[in-house]
């Protein structure tokens, strides 16, 4: 089982960089759609132990859309969960639909922004790594955060007890908050690293 | 896992009734409760005084049990794909989506077990994540306890497909560990007397093996008891 710890500085670096990489792309197309200047956190990489998963994501009810990220071969190559706490649900929802309650044009209009996000994301970090990661159509719920990621947590379960993490903040200045959180495939996550040495 | 001690707690039945009740100084406060079919009023506007909490205060005030009142000693909380086997203590796990929780007790004993199942089906490397391999370790650890096999149920809550507009089929994986577990459960001869599964809203649950009472908490907020 591969450790955080066995990696160096400069592979964690590497590592924030391509999650930097992506998600500033991520954070430019919502600047865009909304119209306000977007701000994004440094990424922070885990690996977690997948029983303290619904510890960490929690009870809380969230909007919640989970993309697969498929390489040409159409193999699953892991997963980015997008969530937007309630409250930032709403605003965007005010936002774009003009009223803040979440209806089935909400849901659509939200799910088109994790489209953008998941897509911009995959462009900016394939194109760094010079491979192709195509996104699956989103799956969206509104639930508590823990149970949405629980089969994606089940997938990789059956041949670990880890999960890698790589979890970024987006936010504007006014408590607009969108969490993005990729969870590669061990198989990705090595390529990463391969495609990340090289580069060093 | 994660265990605590801080307040002391009671799971009391009245009728129907039944709620968890904590105290201190002698003074309870209900932690939940199913009292809507029985005092028409929802826990947010409980009445100061209630059946349930009389019962309670003769309690503490003589500490005369009764089948009424059942004591809990501690409380648990298990991760995905753990389990915990205790006697008389409170066991939670939240956040249930396509994991099944599986409570197994002891009709006759304040023994009980619950796990939170992440896969259907058993393995080889014995890890309790799997349907198969969590209740069988659940029912050695019970036995172990004092449990006799035939005096022993199961309730279940759980196998949710949260997502509405689902695209993989990857993340069906709910109804898989419902149909894995409750065939484990015939094959042990284990009967299953109350579930809540399937459906597409997540879950959190608590479960008293001081009495089998398995509290289910849905993501909108409903109670059920079972």
């Amino acid at each position: 089982m591969l450790e955080l710890d066995d990696l160096d500085d400069l592979e964690l670096d590497a590592l924030k960089e391509l999650a930097n990489i992506g998600t500033a792309h991520a954070a430019n197309s919502l600047s865009k759609l909304v119209g306000e200047y977007i701000d994004m956190d440094v990424p922070v990489v885990n690996i977690i132990k997948i029983s303290k998963i619904n510890e960490k994501f929690g009870e809380e009810i969230v909007a919640g859309m989970l993309t697969s990220l498929q390489d040409l071969d159409g193999k699953h190559s892991g997963y980015l969960y997008i969530i937007f706490p309630l409250d930032s649900a709403k605003r965007l929802t005010k936002l774009l639909c003009g009223s803040d309650k979440i209806d089935d044009m909400a849901i659509s209009a939200l799910m088109e922004v994790g489209n953008i996000l998941s897509s911009s994301f995959c462009d900016a970090s394939a194109e760094l790594l010079d491979i192709i990661i195509l996104p699956s159509p989103p799956n969206f719920a509104m639930d508590m955060a823990s149970a949405m990621v629980e089969a994606v947590a089940s997938v990789f379960a059956e041949k670990s007890d880890y999960l890698i993490l790589f979890e970024t903040k987006l936010r504007d200045e006014n408590d607009l908050n969108v969490y993005m959180v990729l969870i590669p495939d061990v198989k990705l996550f090595e390529y990463i690293l391969k495609m990340l040495r090289g580069l060093g | 896992m994660n265990k605590k001690n801080k307040e002391k707690l009671l799971m009391v039945k009245h009728g129907d009734t039944r709620a968890i009740v904590s105290y201190s100084d002698k003074k309870p406060k209900i932690i939940s409760c199913s009292g809507k079919n029985n005092c028409g009023i929802s826990k947010k506007n409980c009445p100061k005084h209630c059946k349930i909490i009389s019962i309670v205060e003769e309690f503490l005030s003589n500490g005369e049990k009764s089948n009424s009142i059942h004591e809990i000693f501690g409380e648990v909380m298990i991760g995905i794909g753990e389990y915990y086997v205790g006697k008389r203590t409170l066991i939670k796990t939240i956040g249930l989506g396509s994991c099944v929780a599986v409570a197994l007790y002891d009709q006759k004993k304040p023994i009980g077990g619950l796990a939170h199942i992440m896969l259907p089906g058993a393995s080889e490397n014995g890890k309790a994540k799997y349907a198969g391999v969590a209740i069988e370790k659940m029912l050695e650890d019970m036995r172990r306890m004092g449990a006799k096999k035939n005096r022993i149920v199961a309730k279940l809550a759980g196998g949710a497909q949260v997502f509405k507009h689902i695209t993989l089929d990857v993340l069906k994986i709910g109804e898989r560990n419902i149909i894995s577990v409750e065939e484990n459960l015939k094959k042990e001869g284990i009967e299953i007397i109350g579930k809540d599964t399937g459906g597409s809203v997540g879950r959190s649950v608590f479960f008293s093996t001081a009495d089998g009472s398995l509290l289910v908490r849905t993501s909108p907020g409903d109670e059920r008891w079972l």
